[in-house]
This record gives structure tokens, C-alpha cells and sequence, in this order.
């Protein structure tokens, strides 16, 4: 009988004790990803001056922060909106963007299935970022993962206010080339994601491709062709001469 | 499309490539999808940066020459905002010197 009692309040105790665990994994998470906000926001401000730039209001500057949470769709959506790009250009970019956190989300999924609150949750704040510190920590769990990303949303969102207080800031950001930071943040992505020799292939052939492909097509639809060659190109590479 | 609209339709994009991996998690992609998918972000990433500096309206190199002594930043520091301060201070002194 004793023991029965124990058992029920064992029960009942572990929803609690899966709260506190699941709390201590998140704030774990959290804390652990704040040392890259010293990337995120500096990311985050070019974005809001690139974005301010390119013609977005302060509400729709920060809007996209806060709901499209991703650096390389936002800075080349606001990058093509300045070259006229149509509508479905700049979907299919951001889309061909993300593809990697559509793997990162297989990862995640296979080392730690989650129900569906878990996954809706655990989608909307997958990063790069986030899934690096929430794989470091040791074990990659729900919780974690979803700490680490709210803290980069939080850096993310705090940087893009600073951009756009910045850029409100200047009178004419054009005429001191603030247009030059889209591409310099396409770049502080790209370098550190070339570190072996497909990739080196992958980023010759879209480049190449890209600036054929511009003579006869307008820009967003070069750079989608060039994003698929290359990405073909690097594939290929891959299977010949080995790892990433 | 309003760029509200079109906030909002990239959001619901962006969200639906980041759930699809939770949801396919069990599925079994073959291994050279899963292989092309992964240099996808470099490939696009690349054209981009192509493009933003092929289109650019100065008709001067600084541009180029700032961008290209940032992706030199960036692969000694591994810091975004080293190669993105870097550039931009790059090509103001390029501009005041040529």
C-alpha cells in the first residue's frame, strides 16, 4: 500500500519534474548561445541599415525580423526588392536559403523526435546558431534547442533596431555606400561555409553562372539559376573528390 | 503585393522549410539529394554576393576590392562583423585615397 502511495506521487511529481528539467535545459540553452551575439547583432544592425536603404519602413524593417527570423532570406529579400526582383524571385531565394535548416531540421528530428507542439515550437527557432549550441552542449534536446534559439531571436531582433536607429541616423546612406553591406553580409555567411574544396566548386560555379546568366535574365532569376548549378556542381564535386 | 504581404508570405516560407526537416525526420531522403541539398546556401549565397557587386552603379572597383579584402577578413577572424566593418572601412579609405 505504502509503496502504491509513493509510486502515485512519483506520477504526479513528473510532469513537475520534467518542467524544472525542461526550464534548466532551456535557460542552459539561452546562456550558452549568447556569446554569438557578438556576430548576431552586428549582423542584425547591417540588415536594418540594408533594409532602411533599400526602402522598408521602420514597422516592416523590424515586422521582418520578427517573423521571418532568418539573416540571409531578410538581407536578400530587401537586396532584390532594391533591383526590382519579382515577388516570386525573392520567395524562391529565401526558400533556396534555408534549404540547410531544412536539413538541420532532419537532424534534429531524428536525435530528438518530438511531438507536434514540440516541432512547431522547435521549427520556428532553428538556426544555424542554435542547433551548433544545442549539438555542443553535449545532448541535443527540445528544450535546449529552443533556448538557444530564442536567445539568437532576441540578438537578432536587438540588432536590427540598432540598424534602424543607425541608418536613421545618416542623411544620404547611398552616397556613403551603405548599399556595400548587403553583399559584405552575404559574404561574412558565405567564407566560413567554404572550407573545402566542393564547396570551393560550388561558390566558382554560381558565381560564373550568375554573371552569365544576368545578360540575359533579370538578376533574382540569375541568381536562382546560378544557386541550382552551383549547388548541382558542388554535389557532383563531392562525389568525385570526397568531403565538404 | 504590399511589403506587409509579402512579409508575411516569406515568414510562412521560411517557417515551412524550417518544420519540413522535424517533419520528414523519418523519412529517408536519398543520400544525393540530401548531399545537393546541403551546398544549396552556398551556391545562392555566392550569386548573390556576385550580383550585388556586378550591379552596383559607381562604375568603380572600390567595391569590389573592399569585398574582396573582407572575405580575406573573414576567413582569418571567423567574425561577421569583422568582415563587415572591415569592408566598409576598406572602401571608405579606398575612396578617399583613389
Amino acid at each position: 500500500m505504502a509503496q502504491h502511495q509513493s509510486t502515485t506521487r512519483q506520477d504526479a511529481d513528473h510532469p513537475a519534474r520534467q518542467l524544472v528539467e525542461n526550464r534548466a535545459l532551456f535557460t542552459r540553452g539561452f546562456i550558452g548561445l549568447m556569446p554569438l551575439w557578438a556576430g548576431a547583432i552586428p549582423v542584425g544592425i547591417a540588415y536594418g541599415l540594408a533594409a532602411r536603404d533599400a526602402g522598408l519602413s521602420i514597422v516592416e524593417t523590424q515586422l521582418m525580423s520578427l517573423l521571418v527570423f532568418s539573416a540571409a532570406a531578410q538581407v536578400s529579400a530587401v537586396s532584390l526588392l532594391d533591383t526590382g526582383a519579382p515577388t516570386i524571385v525573392l520567395l524562391a531565394t529565401a526558400l533556396l536559403l534555408n534549404v540547410q535548416l531544412l536539413l538541420l531540421g532532419l537532424a534534429a528530428g531524428r536525435e530528438a523526435p518530438p511531438r507536434w507542439p514540440g516541432r512547431l515550437l522547435g521549427a520556428g527557432f532553428l538556426t544555424e546558431g542554435a542547433y551548433g549550441v544545442a549539438v555542443g552542449s553535449g545532448r541535443l534536446t527540445l528544450p535546449g534547442l529552443i533556448g538557444a534559439g530564442a536567445s539568437m531571436y532576441v540578438a537578432w531582433n536587438l540588432g536590427t533596431a540598432l540598424g534602424v536607429s543607425v541608418g536613421d541616423a545618416i542623411p544620404n546612406p547611398r552616397g556613403i555606400g551603405i548599399d556595400l553591406v548587403a553583399p559584405l553580409t552575404f559574404l561574412a555567411v558565405l567564407v566560413p561555409l567554404v572550407r573545402a574544396r566542393p564547396a570551393a566548386v560550388t561558390a566558382l560555379v554560381a558565381g560564373a553562372t550568375v554573371l552569365l546568366l544576368a545578360r540575359i535574365v533579370p538578376t533574382g532569376v540569375a541568381v536562382l539559376g546560378a544557386g541550382l548549378a552551383g549547388s548541382i556542381a558542388g554535389a557532383w564535386a563531392a562525389g568525385r573528390i570526397g568531403a565538404r | 503585393m504590399s511589403t506587409v504581404a509579402l512579409i508575411l508570405v516569406m515568414a510562412a516560407c521560411v517557417y515551412a522549410v524550417r518544420l519540413s526537416g522535424f517533419v520528414l525526420a523519418e523519412a529517408t531522403i536519398p543520400p544525393g539529394w540530401e548531399r545537393t541539398l546541403g551546398y544549396v546556401p552556398i551556391a545562392t549565397l555566392t550569386a548573390l554576393v556576385v550580383a550585388s557587386l556586378a550591379g552596383r552603379s559607381d562604375g568603380m572597383p572600390h567595391g569590389i576590392v573592399a569585398a574582396a579584402l573582407a572575405a580575406g577578413i573573414a576567413r582569418l577572424t571567423r567574425r561577421a562583423w569583422a568582415c563587415i566593418a572591415g569592408g566598409m572601412l576598406i572602401y571608405w579609405l579606398l575612396r578617399l585615397v583613389a
